[in-house]
């Protein structure tokens, strides 16, 4: 038999009151918030988790934006690259009705000024700006990619666009589309707009020439390394057992280095990290590239201003034959070459596309997760909350019975 | 023959007992809600009974009682209950301190929610990636500025806010030490005054009680010990000291520790040794103060160090919009203005060492690669690290992480070989390979053995190291990571662009263009590199699993708080059960007394009328 000082049933009701109020704070900020755990000793592992999910939501959310930024930026490029198809194609109808025998001089001259119309627009599209910085320019934005140089023709009898020089450079424009996942989001104008294979004939002697040091070569982006010690020989190797579209060899009249590109588009050099070796072969001549191809080398092969003057020349100098053949030959490898860039980007659209739902799945997902890890289920809460309210008025209700009387209200 | 007034006599030590029976349970009564009464009982007993054998014995049987007297007033208190009650609640005010202290940390971090550190990293690194995409934008760049800037501050306020809760705990220290001294004092007067009165044959009940309380509220402090067993010296230990004995009290002593940044340790008074303590408040707060929030400030520290190295690594590298290139992006603030690194450590006024926090290696290595070398890599006292020419690196990187030491190495993105310091003073104390692999392998030293090993001891070691290392950060590095003034100034400076070295110093020198974001990408993907304890953690993952740790600690301390709550609740209750008031009881006890009182009052009356017959009614 316990004996059962006054005070006991009164301090028992307090500290059990405690614990009863301090459990339905509990369940009242879960309910308002919605969340299970305020803080990390109420459910440790579960935020852990929570700041994992959390985190890997919020990269999903950024890298979402990177997809659609990088859809964007495609999307404008097509359509550049659309519009100069369209213009090209305009170009070669034109070009095929000034071949005709039954036109004048004169009729040819009205269809050469057409055409150079559509040069002017071929450029201003070449030079397409998306929020202002030039799509097609490689890494050098800030800069229109394309100059059109204006000289005087006496065969137009005015000034026109003799020249197109490519600006920019080689530089990806790159994004992550997920973690660790590069996707260049951009075509170099140098590729895109290019109609022939460009080759480079170097005319300095280099069958004697032994390479000093240790040196390094970018060629169209892609970074060579070259021995000390390699002659001519190795270094063609070199360069044809390297990943870049750009065969080499060694012309046997001269002993010069030959450089060809294996497909339509510009060749680009770079020496670098003090490298001198393709300036001492003559291939470039120090200058920044692309600007810097040496000019003792022979170059060849034309981007599609290049086939579009062409026509547009053929006619003002009323050379039907040329036209019809050689030129319209041009325009038709501008828009193969075109084309081909067209499906790509295309290609690369769909990737976009693809790894935007998955993102979206993901997200929706991890969402899932969160949710599940970290809401409070209303109902249970709810039903939790009034049971405790219960048994607390029941306490209370009990202890106000028990404590009130004493042996005071029963003695006279 | 008994005395005339023997009747009377008889009478009135009933009245007078049943009194003072009375005056007890009054005393009861009035007392029932005082903290650390224990309630009293009157023990009555026979008054010695007429007639002693001897000579002047009356010739009448006897023996003819003589009255009740009060034998003496006991307190009701179980001595083996309160010792068990002042141990456990020495460990209830351990738990329930720590897990206060350690509930402000958790609050400190604000996890879970959208404005802990963590967001605010996210964002920042989401500005990265941002600037990735619109490269030639000032508006991409002011953000990256902007979030730059939120992250520093947020790191600078979380140190502030830790560094303001140690400091409460060194001032709840200082009262604790304070009232402690003052208890002893106060159980000393105590011990005197008791003294006295049990000379005197007396129960001291209240005086007891007194003590007891004091006691009570001292075991919660700290782990005491009472010596209960010589009755003219009441003793109170703690750590095996006395800190009272009798009416002698010692005093305890605050010395500050100016290894500990000045806050103070416990020591006694007397003869300055330190206080040993095992449980307790006290030993709370000086485990929270000490253990636990100097690993909550050192491990942000670690965490601000780590980052400005990283963000800084890549964004040297870099491009701005206006061509600029090598700065850094968050302010650098080297313990030392000597470039290579000399440091008075012990603060004699002269240099005695040098300070390194991080090592990058010259070579580019494959953790997949076969090592082909052997040698022992040295790292500090016990900490030796053996490799064959089997083992991958991979393998090897690994056994270091694991040893005994807190120089951890890993593979950066560029697949060189970082050293770095783990120690809270971010300095590196030892390296030295016999073999070749630190040394020609990955070019972190220059030379083999010990002519050629790095130690923290010396001067002059950045000779022995690769040139690619950052000197120790100043102290405390989350209390002052901020933006470099370059970048805070002139946006255009921030370097999203990567380039390419022409002239062949190994630097790069000339920008890839303004539509490159590759650098801003570079510092967007430190994210996901695993750089913090020896490669096995990426920034997200350490500063996750710090809050993750403290909510595991917060809940083990609730839990046992809780436990040992209600130990002591039933305990109390026990005690409550045996020391405790009943009103009723004494309300029984108050009407059995008054009882009493008014029969002996009646009893004296008849005596008074046998008396008056006698003197006044016979002739």
């Amino acid at each position: 038999m316990i004996r059962v000082s006054s005070n006991m049933m009164g301090d028992n009701l307090i500290n059990i009151s405690k614990r009863n109020t301090e459990r339905m704070l509990g369940l009242q900020n879960n309910i308002a918030t919605g969340i299970k755990h305020r803080v990390p000793r109420e459910n440790p592992i579960g935020v852990s988790h929570s700041i994992t999910y959390d985190r890997i939501l919020f990269e999903l959310g950024q890298f979402e934006k990177n997809v659609d930024d990088g859809k964007s930026r495609l999307n404008v490029a097509e359509t550049a690259l659309a519009n100069a198809t369209d213009i090209l194609q305009r170009v070669r109808e034109l070009g095929i009705q000034g071949a005709n025998g039954i036109y004048t001089k004169e009729d040819r001259a009205k269809i050469a000024t057409e055409i150079d119309q559509l040069l002017n627009e071929l450029v201003h599209i070449a030079n397409t700006q998306y929020k202002g910085r030039t799509v097609f320019a490689g890494n050098d934005t800030l800069e229109n990619p394309f100059k059109a140089t204006r000289t005087y023709s006496k065969y137009a009898g005015k000034e026109v666009i003799q020249q197109v020089d490519y600006l920019g450079d080689m530089g990806p424009q790159n994004r992550e589309i997920s973690r660790g996942s590069i996707a260049a989001i951009n075509v170099p104008g140098n590729e895109v707009f290019w109609a022939e294979r460009s080759s480079l004939f170097s005319s300095i002697n280099a069958t004697n020439y032994v390479l000093p040091a240790d040196s390094r070569v970018r060629i169209n982006g892609v970074t060579i390394q070259f021995k000390a010690g390699d002659n001519i020989e190795m270094i063609v190797n070199r360069i044809n057992n390297a990943p870049v579209p750009v065969r080499a060899s060694v012309n046997r009249m001269n002993g010069g280095i030959i450089l060809e590109t294996s497909s339509a588009r510009a060749i680009m050099v770079e020496d670098i990290e003090g490298s001198t070796l393709m300036q001492d072969i003559g291939v470039i001549s120090g200058r920044n590239a692309p600007q810097n191809l040496s000019p003792t080398a022979r170059t060849f092969g034309g981007n599609i201003f290049d086939m579009v003057m062409r026509i547009r020349d053929s006619l003002y100098m009323d050379d039907a034959e040329d036209v019809g053949s050689r030129a319209i030959g041009g325009v038709d490898l501008a828009i193969e070459n075109i084309l081909k860039y067209r499906t790509e980007l295309g290609a690369r659209a769909n990737r976009l596309d693809m790894i935007k739902a998955r993102i979206i799945q993901d997200r929706t997902n991890m969402e899932d997760i969160l949710s599940k890890n970290e809401d409070v289920d209303l109902a249970e809460a709810i039903t939790n909350l009034r049971m405790l309210e219960l048994v607390h008025r029941s306490a209370l209700g009990v202890t106000a019975r028990v404590i009130q009387p004493t042996l005071l209200d029963f003695l006279r | 023959m008994m005395s005339t007034f023997s009747g009377i006599e008889l009478g009135k030590k009933g009245l007078v007992t049943h009194q003072a029976a009375i005056h007890v349970t009054g005393h009861n009564v009035a007392n029932a809600e005082t903290e650390g009464y224990s309630r009293q009982k009157v023990t009555l007993e026979v008054f010695d009974p007429l007639y002693i054998p001897g000579l002047t014995r009356e010739n009448t049987p006897g023996q003819i009682g003589q009255g009740v007297a009060v034998e003496k007033i006991l307190r009701a208190r179980d001595m083996l209950l309160e010792d068990r009650i002042l141990s456990e609640k020495n460990g209830l005010f351990y738990w329930k301190s720590l897990s206060d202290w350690i509930y402000q940390v958790e609050l400190i971090h604000n996890e879970p929610s959208d404005k802990s550190i963590m967001n605010t990293l996210d964002k920042f690194w989401a500005a990265w990636q941002d600037l990735a995409n619109n490269p030639e934008e000032i508006g991409s760049r002011e953000a990256v500025r902007e979030y730059g800037w939120a992250l520093a501050r947020h790191i600078n306020y979380n140190y502030q806010a830790l560094k303001s809760l140690r400091d409460n705990i060194e001032r709840a220290v200082q009262m604790r030490v304070e009232e402690i001294n003052d208890i002893a004092k106060q159980i000393a007067k105590l011990n005197e005054q008791i003294l006295r009165v049990e000379a005197t044959g007396d129960n001291p009940n209240d005086l007891w009680d007194k003590r007891d309380l004091l006691v009570e509220k001292l075991s919660g402090y700290v782990d005491i010990h009472i010596g209960r067993s010589d009755q003219d010296e009441f003793m109170v230990y703690i750590g095996g000291k006395h800190l009272v004995q009798g009416k002698h009290f010692e005093q305890l002593m605050l010395i500050r520790n100016p290894y500990n940044e000045g806050y103070s340790d416990i020591h006694w008074a007397v003869d300055g040794s330190p206080l040993k303590l095992l449980s307790g408040e006290l030993k709370a707060h000086l485990d929270a103060r000490d253990v636990e929030l100097k690993y909550q400030i050192d491990s942000l520290d670690r965490f601000a160090a780590s980052l400005m190295d990283l963000v800084n690594s890549v964004h040297r590298k870099g491009f701005g919009l206006n061509l600029r290139t090598g700065l850094d992006f968050f302010m650098e603030k080297p313990v030392t203005a000597n470039p290579l690194g000399d440091y008075d450590f012990n603060r004699d006024g002269f240099v005695d060492g040098t300070a390194v926090f991080r090592i990058t290696g010259t070579h580019t290595l494959n953790p997949d690669d076969v090592v082909g070398l052997e040698g022992v890599i040295r790292l500090g006292e016990g900490a030796e690290v053996a490799y064959t020419a089997t083992d991958t690196v991979g393998e090897l990187l690994t056994r270091v992480n694991n040893a005994e030491s807190d120089v951890k190495m890993h593979l950066n993105i560029e697949g060189r070989l970082v050293v770095r310091s783990d120690t809270p003073a971010l300095a590196i104390e030892h390296l030295e390979d016999s073999g070749d692999f630190l040394v020609q392998y990955s070019g972190i030293l220059r030379n083999r053995g010990d002519e050629g090993a790095f130690d923290q001891g010396q001067i002059g070691m950045a000779q022995r190291i690769s040139e690619n290392f950052m000197i120790t950060p100043f102290n405390h590095p989350a209390s002052w990571i901020r933006l470099d003034e370059n970048i805070a100034n002139e946006v255009e400076s921030i370097a999203a662009a990567t380039g390419t070295d022409t002239n062949g110093d190994g630097v790069p020198d000339l920008s890839m263009g303004a539509g490159n974001g590759d650098n801003a990408l570079g510092i967007a993907g430190i994210r996901f590199q695993k750089i913090m304890i020896g490669g096995s953690e990426t920034l997200n993952e350490y500063y996750g699993a710090l809050i993750a740790g403290t909510g595991l600690r917060g809940e083990s301390s609730q839990s046992e708080n809780m436990n040992r709550d209600l130990i002591v609740e039933n305990l109390e209750n026990l005690r409550k059960s045996i020391s405790g008031v009943n009103i009723d009881e004494e309300l029984v006890n108050l009407v059995k007394f008054q009882h009493g009182y008014a029969a002996a009052a009646r009893f004296i009356t008849k005596v008074d009328e046998m008396l008056d017959l006698l003197i006044n009614r016979m002739l």
